[in-house]
C-alpha cells in the first residue's frame, strides 16, 4: 500500500474488490443472531463506481466495514487488489457520521489521515493543503469542527477519506444529511474526483436518484444478501439535469424504485409491512 | 458546556454582577442576623473585618494560610501524580482496570476519617500524617474519573482511527487520552474540594496546625469574630483552587465553543 501513500500519478486507478462467500453474524444480545451478511459473493472491478442501496439495517455498513478490513467476515473470503484488506490511507472511508476529532483543527482532522505513513512533514503539509483547497474548505484550516456547518463538516470527512490518495473509497451515506444544493455540488465534485483519480466506489445511498446519477452499476441488498445487481448505461459525464431527461433513466429508476419498496413492505419490522400487496421478495439468484 | 440547555450565552461581565450582587445579599443578611441574633453568636461585617485585620497584622493569619496550604497544595500534588497515571493505566489495560476498580470503590466509599488513627499510629502526627490524609481524599475521585474517562473513549472515534490504519498506541495517544481530559479535570476539581476538607480534618485531628488548628482554637473559646474570619479564608482559598481548575478546563477545552 506504500505506492498509493506517496506521490503517485493523478491516474493512480483503483483495485478490485472481491466478497467470496462472504458471511457476518452478529449477537448483539444474548440468543439473538444477526445474519448481518449472509452468504455475499461480489466481483467489482477496479475503478468502478458501485452504489449500494436497500433498507434500514440490511447490511450495507457492515459490508463496507468487511471491505475496510474493520471486521472479520466468520465465513468467506475478502479481497482487495490481490491481498487481504487492511485499513490505511489507501482505502479512503466515510463513515455514516462525520466522526471529526472535536479537539483538533479542521488541517489536523485530514492530516490524522496521514500521520505514521511515508510523508515527510513537509510533504504532508502539502499534500493537506491541496486536499483542503480541493473541497473548499481551504479558508477554515485553522477552525474547529464545533464552528462549522454541518455540510462543511462532511467536506471535512471527505478531505480525510481522500488524502492518502486511496485507490478503493468507501462512503456510507455521505451526503444524507446535505440540504438539497450542497449535496448536488458535492455530488459533482465528487465525479469530477472520481474520473481523475479512478479510485473504485462502493457508495451506499438512500436515494435512487444519487445512485443513478454516480454510479456504473446499482446494488440492491435486503437482509444481508445482494438481491438484484444491475449495471447503469447513462452515458458520462453526467449531471443531474441531463441524467434526469435521459430515456432509461425513468426505466431504471422505476425498476429501482419498486424493488426497494418491495423489500420494505416484505420486511416484517418495517412500519410498512403488508401495505400494498407486497409479495415476499425471494430471488436467490 | 454552557449551552447545553438552549443558545443563550451570557455574557461574563453579567455574571460577574450576578455574583457581586448575590455577595451583597449576603452580606446585608449577615449584618441583619449579626443585629438580630444574640450578638455572641453572630458578630458582624465589621467586627469580622477588624478581626480579619488584627489576625494578618500579628502575623497568625498568613503563617497559619502558609502551614495549611503546605499541607493542602502537597497532598493534592502527591494525589494528582499518582491518581493520574493509576487511572490512566487502569482504563489502557481492561484486566488490570476490571481487578482494581471495585477496590477503589471499596476505599472511596469508605469515610477516609475512619483511617486517621491509623494513619496516625504509622506516621505519626507530623506533615507526613497530614500530607497524607489529604493525599487519601483526594487520591480516589482523581482515579475514578480518569478511569472513567479513559473507559468511555468514544467508540466512533476510534473506529475511524482504525480505519486510517492507526495502531494501538497511536489510538490511545490521539483518541483515547485527550477524551479523557474533560473527565480528569472534573476529578481534579473534586479531588480539590475533598482535599480542602482533609486538610481542615488532619488539622484537627493530627498535631493543631494551621487554618483548622486556629477553627478549632477559636470555636473552643467563643473568639466568633475570629472564628468567621478562618471560615471565610477557607472558603476563599476554595474558591480560588477550583476557580483557577476551571479556568484550566477552559483553556484544554476550548474547542467546545462554537464560534470563533
Ligand atoms: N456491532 C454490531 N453489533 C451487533 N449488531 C450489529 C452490529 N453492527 C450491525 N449490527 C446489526 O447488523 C444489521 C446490519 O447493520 P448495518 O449497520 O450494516 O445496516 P445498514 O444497512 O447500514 O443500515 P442503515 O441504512 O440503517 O445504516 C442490523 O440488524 C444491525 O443491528
Ligand atoms: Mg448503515
Amino acid at each position: 500500500m506504500g505506492d498509493t501513500n506517496g506521490d503517485g500519478p493523478a491516474h493512480n486507478g483503483g483495485r478490485s474488490i472481491s466478497l467470496r462467500r462472504v458471511s457476518k453474524v452478529f449477537l448483539p444480545a444474548a440468543n439473538a443472531r444477526v445474519k448481518a451478511i449472509d452468504d455475499v459473493s461480489l466481483l467489482v472491478p477496479a475503478c468502478q463506481f458501485v452504489a449500494i442501496v436497500g433498507p434500514s439495517g440490511c447490511g450495507k455498513s457492515t459490508l463496507l466495514r468487511l471491505v475496510d478490513g474493520l471486521i472479520m467476515p466468520d465465513s468467506g473470503a475478502v479481497t482487495i487488489g490481490n491481498s487481504g484488506p487492511a485499513p490505511g490511507p489507501g482505502i479512503g472511508m466515510m463513515f455514516q457520521t462525520v466522526r471529526l476529532i472535536p479537539w483538533r483543527t479542521v488541517r489536523d482532522n485530514v492530516g490524522f489521515a496521514l500521520e505514521g505513513g511515508p510523508l515527510d512533514r513537509a510533504e504532508r503539509k502539502a499534500r493537506i493543503e491541496t486536499q483542503l483547497l480541493q473541497v473548499g474548505l481551504g479558508r477554515w484550516a485553522d477552525h474547529y469542527p464545533a464552528q462549522l456547518s454541518g455540510g462543511m463538516q462532511q467536506r471535512v470527512a471527505l478531505a480525510r477519506a481522500l488524502v492518502g490518495r486511496p485507490d478503493v473509497l468507501l462512503m456510507d451515506e455521505p451526503f444524507a444529511s446535505l440540504d438539497a444544493q450542497t449535496r448536488e455540488l458535492m455530488q459533482e465534485d465528487l465525479l469530477a474526483l472520481w474520473s481523475n483519480h479512478r479510485p473504485t466506489v462502493l457508495f451506499v445511498t438512500h436515494s435512487v436518484d444519487e445512485a443513478l446519477l454516480l454510479a456504473d452499476r446499482v446494488i440492491v441488498m435486503g437482509r444481508g444478501k445482494v438481491l438484484e445487481d444491475f449495471l447503469v448505461h447513462l452515458p458520462r459525464p453526467r449531471t443531474t439535469a441531463d441524467a434526469r431527461q435521459a430515456r432509461t433513466y425513468g426505466q431504471l429508476r422505476d425498476r429501482l424504485w419498486s424493488r426497494i419498496r418491495a423489500l420494505v413492505l416484505a420486511d416484517p419490522e418495517s412500519a410498512f409491512f403488508g401495505r400494498g400487496g407486497a409479495q415476499e421478495p425471494k430471488r436467490p439468484q | 458546556m454552557d449551552r447545553a440547555y438552549g443558545n443563550r450565552r451570557t455574557s461574563p461581565l453579567t455574571v460577574a454582577m450576578a455574583r457581586l450582587g448575590l455577595l451583597v445579599l449576603l452580606l446585608a443578611l449577615w449584618w441583619l442576623a449579626s443585629e438580630h441574633v444574640s450578638r455572641n453568636l453572630i458578630p458582624s461585617p465589621p467586627e469580622t473585618a477588624n478581626a480579619a485585620l488584627r489576625l494578618w497584622l500579628e502575623g497568625k493569619l498568613p503563617g497559619a494560610i502558609g502551614t495549611s496550604l503546605i499541607t493542602y497544595l502537597g497532598g493534592f500534588a502527591l494525589a494528582t501524580v499518582a491518581a493520574v497515571p493509576l487511572g490512566i493505566v487502569m482504563g489502557a489495560f481492561g484486566l488490570l482496570g476490571r481487578t482494581l476498580e471495585v477496590y477503589v470503590y471499596a476505599l472511596a466509599a469508605t469515610p477516609r476519617v475512619a483511617f486517621i488513627p491509623l494513619i496516625i499510629v504509622v506516621l505519626g502526627l507530623g506533615i507526613e500524617a497530614k500530607l497524607f490524609v489529604v493525599f487519601l481524599g483526594a487520591v480516589m475521585p482523581i482515579v475514578i474519573n480518569t478511569y472513567a474517562g479513559v473507559r468511555q473513549a468514544d467508540a466512533d472515534l476510534v473506529e475511524m482511527a482504525r480505519s486510517v490504519g492507526a495502531r494501538r498506541a497511536r489510538i490511545f495517544r490521539a483518541i483515547v487520552l485527550p477524551g479523557a481530559v474533560p473527565y480528569i479535570l472534573t476529578g481534579l476539581r473534586i479531588g480539590a474540594t475533598i482535599g480542602l476538607i482533609n486538610t481542615v480534618v488532619a488539622e484537627l485531628y493530627t498535631a493543631v496546625t494551621g487554618l483548622g488548628g486556629l477553627l478549632a482554637l477559636y470555636g473552643n473559646t467563643f473568639r466568633m469574630a475570629e472564628y468567621f474570619v478562618i471560615v471565610l479564608t477557607l472558603a476563599a482559598i476554595g474558591v480560588v483552587v477550583t476557580e483557577a481548575l476551571r479556568l484550566l478546563e477552559r483553556r484544554l477545552t476550548h474547542w467546545t465553543k462554537p464560534t470563533h
